[in-house]
């Protein structure tokens, strides 16, 4: 339980540091998401998606290609999260990581 | 909202390795003039569809055509950067063309008459706006030029007062614009804005986090409409000035059209139009137009197929880590094949849509 709220509290700062222009805020914050998903069973995937809203869900969508990004042993959990956020979010969540200007 | 049965006609109006950019209904619905991916305007019959006649004058790629019901003028803008207003003339029953020289560097990309249908306003790649109206004393068109834009403009709509004039660019805005012209205008009026300013100042601005494709007021003007390349829809209500943001779960939306007060129309890159419509003062997309045909029934698997299964639901877990392989989404029973570039409200009310894919298809809710 509170693993999924310490992940949803990443999330909530996650605007501040996509508004900003540090690379390194950037990355460290990335880093800090991806240890937040790491430690969540599927189950927990699946009650995490369920509840999260569609601004949220847009910022994790975020993380979750920015992980993709590198090829590393976690991807196969970040394929999953893509799939379960882009079967209730649809095709126009991953539309709006491509065209957002602010990055995370 | 959408009754059971939403009638859709289908007509190839040329290949598709051609496509169709854009299309405009004349007075009544009788003819439809449509360019296909070229300099030539194609004047067909409705429902024959047989070619009248081809108007030659653009230098390069027609990018859109508007032609209004009463005074029955074509406008049609180009990439050459040029505008003509074709007049029908009826002793010699040929369509005269006037060149109007829009001075832009750029091309012109959207076109539209003022309801009144005394100037007609051209979105183009230079950032600006020219709107342009008939000089009697010179005998011909002049344009005035809106600029506050950072980049192309991509959509254009009047307001019903033939004064105000939103616009959609891909500086990420959607504004709203005085187009009141001295000399062709009676008196200013502002509609749900406090004052009237003067031609070219800005009434209002939003942003959005992706390219405006297309504008739209609602019939009465109280309502402004906008659709973006980061999949959102935007409605806002004036005066008041509320606006409310949709983030769609599909293809972004480039061409809009209002039904009536409460009902929006817009189409894009997935191929099909969606049909949003407001209750209670919000507004929420409400389904698509076009409907899957319903699957034949599948016969129940047989014990044999059981083994089958279990191995193919281990392969997918191999494969791609779930159960399940999902079908790729399969689009082939879409009435389109391309996306709807241009999206028209017929002289009868119904809904035409034309595409790359060289279709037009009319939908009838």
């Amino acid at each position: 339980r509170g693993r999924m709220a310490d992940l949803m509290r990443l999330l909530d700062d996650a605007p501040q540091v996509m508004n900003s222009k540090d690379a390194e805020a950037k990355s460290a914050h990335a880093r800090k998401v991806f240890t937040a998903l790491d430690r969540l069973s599927e189950k927990q995937m699946g009650e995490l998606v369920d509840s999260i809203e569609q601004d949220r869900g847009d910022i994790l969508l975020k993380y979750v290609y920015r992980g993709l990004e590198v090829s590393s042993e976690n991807n196969a959990a970040l394929f999953k999260w893509q799939a379960k956020l882009t079967d209730k979010f649809g095709v126009g969540s991953i539309v709006r990581v491509l065209t957002d200007r602010k990055t995370v | 909202l959408v009754r059971a049965g939403v009638m859709a006609a289908v007509q190839q109006l040329v290949e598709g390795t051609v496509g169709v950019s854009c299309h405009a209904w004349g007075p009544g619905g009788r003819e439809l003039a449509y360019a296909a991916n070229n300099n030539e305007v194609r004047i067909v019959e409705a429902g024959s569809w047989k070619e009248k006649v081809v108007l030659s004058e653009h230098d390069m790629t027609i990018a859109a055509i508007d032609w209004h019901p009463e005074s029955n003028f074509i406008v049609t803008c180009s990439h050459d950067r040029n505008a003509f207003v074709w007049n029908f003339d009826e002793e010699e029953k040929a369509w005269k063309p006037s060149l109007v020289i829009l001075r832009i560097e750029r091309a012109a990309l959207c076109v539209q008459w003022s309801p009144d249908g005394q100037k007609f306003a051209v979105g183009s790649s230079a950032k600006c706006v020219p709107v342009c109206y008939y000089e009697r004393d010179n005998n011909w068109w002049v344009s005035k030029m809106i600029k506050k834009h950072k980049s192309s403009v991509l959509s254009i709509a009047w307001h019903p007062n033939s004064q105000q004039l939103a616009s959609g660019a891909s500086d990420f805005r959607a504004r709203v614009f005085s187009a009141f012209v001295a000399n062709v205008d009676e008196a200013p009026v502002a509609g749900d804005f406090p004052s009237p300013i003067a031609f070219g100042e800005t009434y209002a601005e939003f942003a959005s986090n992706g390219w405006v494709h297309g504008v739209a007021f609602s019939p009465s003007g109280s309502s402004l409409a906008f659709v973006a390349h980061d999949s959102s829809a935007h409605f806002v209500t004036f005066p008041d000035g509320v606006e409310q943001v949709i983030k769609l779960n599909f293809l972004p939306l480039v061409q809009l059209v209002f039904l009536d007060e409460n009902r929006c129309v817009a189409a894009g890159h997935d191929m099909n139009p969606a049909l949003f419509a407001r209750a209670d003062a919000a507004w929420a997309f409400a389904d698509f137009l076009d409907k899957k045909p319903a699957a034949p029934a599948k016969t129940a698997p047989d014990a044999s197929s059981d083994v089958r299964s279990r191995m193919a639901m281990w392969q997918n877990k191999d494969r791609t880590g779930q159960a399940t392989a999902k079908a790729p989404d399969n689009t082939d029973w879409l009435k389109h094949q391309g996306p709807i570039t241009c999206l028209k409200l017929t002289p009868d009310r119904a809904l035409s849509t034309t595409s790359p894919d060289g279709k037009l298809v009319l939908w009838r809710l």
